[in-house]
């Protein structure tokens, strides 16, 4: 993480905590980011020196359409384009969430499965996994047929791995150490 | 005349002899005696000394002879004293040059035995790695081929419920 995106996620948060709008600017921040991240053109219009500030500023109002987006939020990224700092924007973005997360006391975890994991079984584990950390989790899914079956969490630097790819690689590893 | 036969004594003849003879031998006596006693005595000496001479150079020579045999024995003492010698040297340096050619060639034979034991090991491990992962290969085609998705659900729900077990 650069110094400049520590500092400007530092600000956006101590504003939003001083306003009590976390929530809000966490949630739309996120979609905002999702949004240039999945049109390439759009963050490269972004960049683009040879337009000037203020059209860059017209364009993203009128991304952001009829939704009204966070006055703090708005104001933040408008800033971003006046320093000449759009480019730190998802660094910005992931640092951001890297402090909200403590304060929220939320952790983020990913659950790989060798098939999609439906939104009963998705929030069960959510639900199991916020008892034994003692936090909220966000939990996302990603699909990973390598595993074969079973799931396996990645929460921080912890992994939680019931996959019968890791009970096949346990049971190598036994049959491996055997001795003739 | 007086006839006389061809053999007889007449006493003047006799006495005229006697003093001829004992004229002569006075005047050898008087003027020859000493030169001949001093040749024979000389000639006496020479001959003792030659004696004495030999006598000595035989006593020398016996004396010499015995040392000679002395030192003869000696050396032939030393001699067998040097064969002996040798032969156990010699016999040492053999036992050596056997033990450690045994020596050798035990550690040539521990080594290939170990080296035998290695590579069968090594090679018994390579097939058990190989059945290893040849099996869980073929288990995780099979797994992968038969699990369906209440299966799938079904390990989930038990991965869960482990989840929210343990902390």
């Amino acid at each position: 993480m650069s110094l400049v995106a520590k500092r400007y996620a530092q600000a956006l948060f101590d504003t939003a905590v001083d306003k009590n709008v976390v929530d809000e600017v966490f949630d739309e921040f996120s979609t905002v980011i999702d949004l240039f991240k999945s049109e390439e053109k759009l963050m490269n219009l972004m960049l683009t020196p040879s337009i000037n500030t203020s059209e860059k500023k017209e364009i993203l109002n009128r991304v952001y359409g009829e939704e009204s987006i966070n006055l703090y939020l708005k104001n933040f990224l408008n800033i971003l384009l006046d320093k000449n700092r759009f480019e730190y924007v998802e660094e910005i973005n992931e640092t951001f969430r890297q402090l909200v997360f403590p304060y929220k006391n939320t952790v983020e975890a990913v659950v790989k499965t060798a098939v999609p994991l439906d939104e009963t079984l998705r929030a069960a584990l959510e639900k199991n996994l916020e008892k034994r950390f003692d936090k909220k989790v966000l939990l996302k899914n990603q699909i990973d047929e390598s595993i074969i079956g079973g799931a396996v969490v990645y929460v921080g630097d912890q992994i939680i791995d019931g996959s019968i790819k890791n009970q096949l690689n346990q049971m190598k590893t036994q049959m491996n150490s055997l001795r003739l | 005349m007086e006839t006389t036969g061809l053999i007889s004594i007449d006493a003047r003849v006799m006495l005229a002899t006697l003093i001829n003879f004992l004229v002569f031998f006075l005047i050898i006596k008087k003027f020859f005696y000493g030169a001949i006693k001093d040749v024979i005595t000389k000639r006496q000496d020479s001959i003792d000394a030659d004696i004495t001479g030999a006598e000595e150079k035989n006593a020398s020579a016996g004396k010499l002879k015995l040392e000679y045999e002395g030192l003869l024995a000696d050396i032939k003492g030393k001699e067998r004293e040097i064969i002996r010698d040798a032969n156990a040297e010699a016999q040492a340096q053999r036992q050596a040059i056997l033990d450690k050619a045994h020596g050798e060639a035990k550690a040539i034979l521990d080594k290939a035995n170990a080296e035998i034991e290695f590579e069968k090991s090594k090679a018994m491990n390579e097939v058990k790695t190989n059945i290893v992962d040849l099996s869980l290969f073929a288990a995780e085609k099979i797994i992968h081929k038969e699990m369906d998705q209440k299966q799938h659900e079904a390990m989930i729900l038990d991965f869960i419920d482990k989840v929210g077990e343990a902390k």
